[in-house]
């Protein structure tokens, strides 16, 4: 579980994803460099923008596998959401498998001309509140109404300037909750809620599914009547022009499902069993060969 | 060259969550609890003051110190804080930069007397001051939070272990620097080596020791945008704030605001050190 935090908050670090396209070499494949005339090179690059995020590693490595089968080279590339669909819209990233909506709108609004939902991977991520099962009195975002004391008047997001960061300050404003709510990165609000709950604390913080602290902690998502937290869609998103630059990935993308169970299957064997993901996501597509190969185009 | 297995991994794991956080999460929490308050306590003070009065007393320490161009650069720094609205996250980075200084000095400057009067304590003390400015932040940022909760106090231990070695390294240095001559006219005199450290060696040495808080500040200022991610409020956040929603204007509001502080902490404590 450490692990998967440490490797977690290392990765997320802004500061590294800030640096990331100086750091990895792959980047000097930049696809609108790559492709000068040569129509089926074979040896085009496609590039996978990858967020820190536990759930967007195995749909990666996965459609990785598929793409390097059809004759290309893959690179992936580390960076927070809004450096993704920053490098996504530049056309230095081709793919994002990992698109979360509504969460992500306000970045497909703001680069509208460059980048598009390709595929709908799945319709039913939850997220919401998280409490740990101890709680046995706390079900629901209001059954916190009036013991806010207990859990310290605060509640643990994600990093400021996240989307659901504002959300859930709308949360606490529309249930009138005496809370503030504390900003950090997903490894420090993990690790934060950790260390409450390792004294059985009441802690309240932020949580989604598809990831492996469903599995390693007991946990449970809260009822939110009020409809701030609707079930997510996880969408794969392109660069506008990867239909014209490799036609045959981007109709295998848009062809492109992943069940929810899936991914988190393939999430706890990454994290708890510390296999490598590529590892694991070639045994996934060995044996859900019928499921991929419905999804790549005839040849011709 | 994987001839044997190191199951570093897993020892750390459980020295961290097997031994460490259920023997001493108590003793933790006590440190957490009076530096929290020690944080909060400068926080609350620099902002009880309006903030004119605490731009008063930086543009006069400015003047007194540094001269008459960076007290303009002053007033102009902090009439931008007011023009862009981060006045409260400004005090908020000051004052975790302030505690983290002070006990980055607090202990580095001993530490630096001693490595410079008895060689093996600086061979012991070298690799580890290496050892804390190269170990990535980010290896014990989640330790930090572990131990210490979310917010200041984590920030501030881990300010203390990127900015302490210059604080160390220049003490040493500047002690070391003092020289023969005046050493043997002092011991000639019949200095005792108490009076010789504290009247000849640390005065002279002064200028290579503010020399070092003046870069203990620097490294601290520069972990702001670190801090944030670790949940301690302020400038850092807004920068934060402003990259992840790819939002470039607001990124530079809140670093332009870590730039005008850094430049007028970095020419007053350079002032000091001339002056002194």
């Amino acid at each position: 579980m450490k692990k998967s935090v440490l490797t977690l908050v290392t990765t997320s670090a802004v500061l590294a994803a800030l640096t990331a396209c100086g750091e990895n070499e792959d980047v000097d494949g930049l696809s609108d460099e790559v492709d000068d005339g040569d129509d089926n090179g074979g040896q085009e690059e496609i590039a996978f923008g990858v967020t820190p995020w536990t759930s967007t590693v195995p749909p990666t490595e996965v459609a990785a596998i598929v793409v390097e089968e059809m004759g290309y080279d893959t690179a992936q590339t580390e960076a927070d959401a809004g450096n993704v669909y920053t490098g996504l819209s530049g056309g230095d990233l081709d793919v994002f498998m990992d698109g979360w909506f509504p969460v992500h709108d306000n970045y497909i609004e703001q680069y509208e001309d460059t980048i598009e939902k390709t595929a709908l991977s799945y319709d039913d991520a939850e997220a919401g509140w998280v409490v740990p099962e101890y709680m046995d009195d706390i079900d629901s975002i209001e059954d916190i109404q009036g013991e806010e004391d207990s859990f310290g008047n605060e509640f643990y997001g994600i990093e400021e300037g996240a989307s659901v960061t504002e959300v859930n300050d709308d949360v606490i404003e529309e249930y009138e909750l005496d809370m503030t709510q504390v900003n950090s990165s997903e490894g420090g609000m993990i690790a934060e809620s950790m260390r409450l709950m390792e004294s059985e604390e009441p802690v309240a913080f932020y949580g989604w599914r598809p990831h492996s602290k469903f599995y390693e902690l007991d946990i449970k998502i809260i009822d939110d009547d009020r409809g701030f937290f609707d079930d997510d869609e996880v969408h794969v998103v392109t660069n506008n022009e990867l239909a014209d630059q490799a036609p045959d990935v981007y109709e295998f993308l848009s062809n492109w499902s992943m069940d929810i169970d899936e991914i988190e299957s393939m999430i706890v064997e990454i994290e708890e069993e510390g296999r490598d993901a590529r590892e694991v996501a070639e045994e996934w597509v060995e044996e859900n060969r019928d499921e991929i190969d419905e999804m790549i185009p005839e040849d011709e | 060259m994987n001839y044997f297995n190191l199951p570093l991994e897993d020892w750390t794991n459980w020295f961290v969550n097997d031994w460490l956080l259920p023997n001493f999460s108590g003793f933790f929490d006590a440190i957490s609890a009076v530096l929290a308050s020690f944080v909060d306590a400068v926080t609350n003070t620099l902002l009880f003051f309006p903030a004119e009065v605490i731009a008063l007393i930086f543009i006069l320490l400015s003047w007194f110190f540094a001269g008459r161009g960076v007290a303009v650069f002053s007033l102009l720094g902090f009439i931008y804080l007011g023009a862009v609205d981060v006045w409260i996250e400004s005090m908020q980075t000051l004052s975790i930069v302030l505690v983290s200084t002070m006990i980055s000095v607090l202990l580095g400057v001993p530490v630096g007397i001693l490595a410079a009067a008895n060689a093996k304590v600086e061979r012991a003390v070298r690799p580890v001051l290496d050892f804390m400015q190269t170990l990535p932040i980010f290896v014990y940022l989640i330790p930090a939070i572990l131990l210490f909760g979310l917010g200041g106090v984590p920030a501030v231990i881990a300010t203390f272990v990127f900015a302490t070695p210059p604080a160390v390294r220049m003490t040493n240095l500047g002690i070391k620097q003092v020289s023969e001559d005046v050493i043997e006219a002092s011991r000639a005199y019949g200095a005792t080596s108490k009076q010789l450290l504290l009247k000849v060696q640390l005065p002279l040495a002064l200028p290579s020791i503010m020399a070092g808080v003046n870069q203990t500040i620097m490294l601290a200022l520069s972990m702001a945008v670190v801090a944030s991610m670790i949940g301690a409020p302020g400038l850092g956040s807004i920068v934060l704030n402003g990259i992840s929603q790819v939002n470039v204007g607001l990124g530079l509001t809140g670093g332009l605001a870590i730039v005008v502080l850094a430049i007028m902490l970095d020419r007053i404590t350079q002032g000091i050190g001339q002056k002194l």
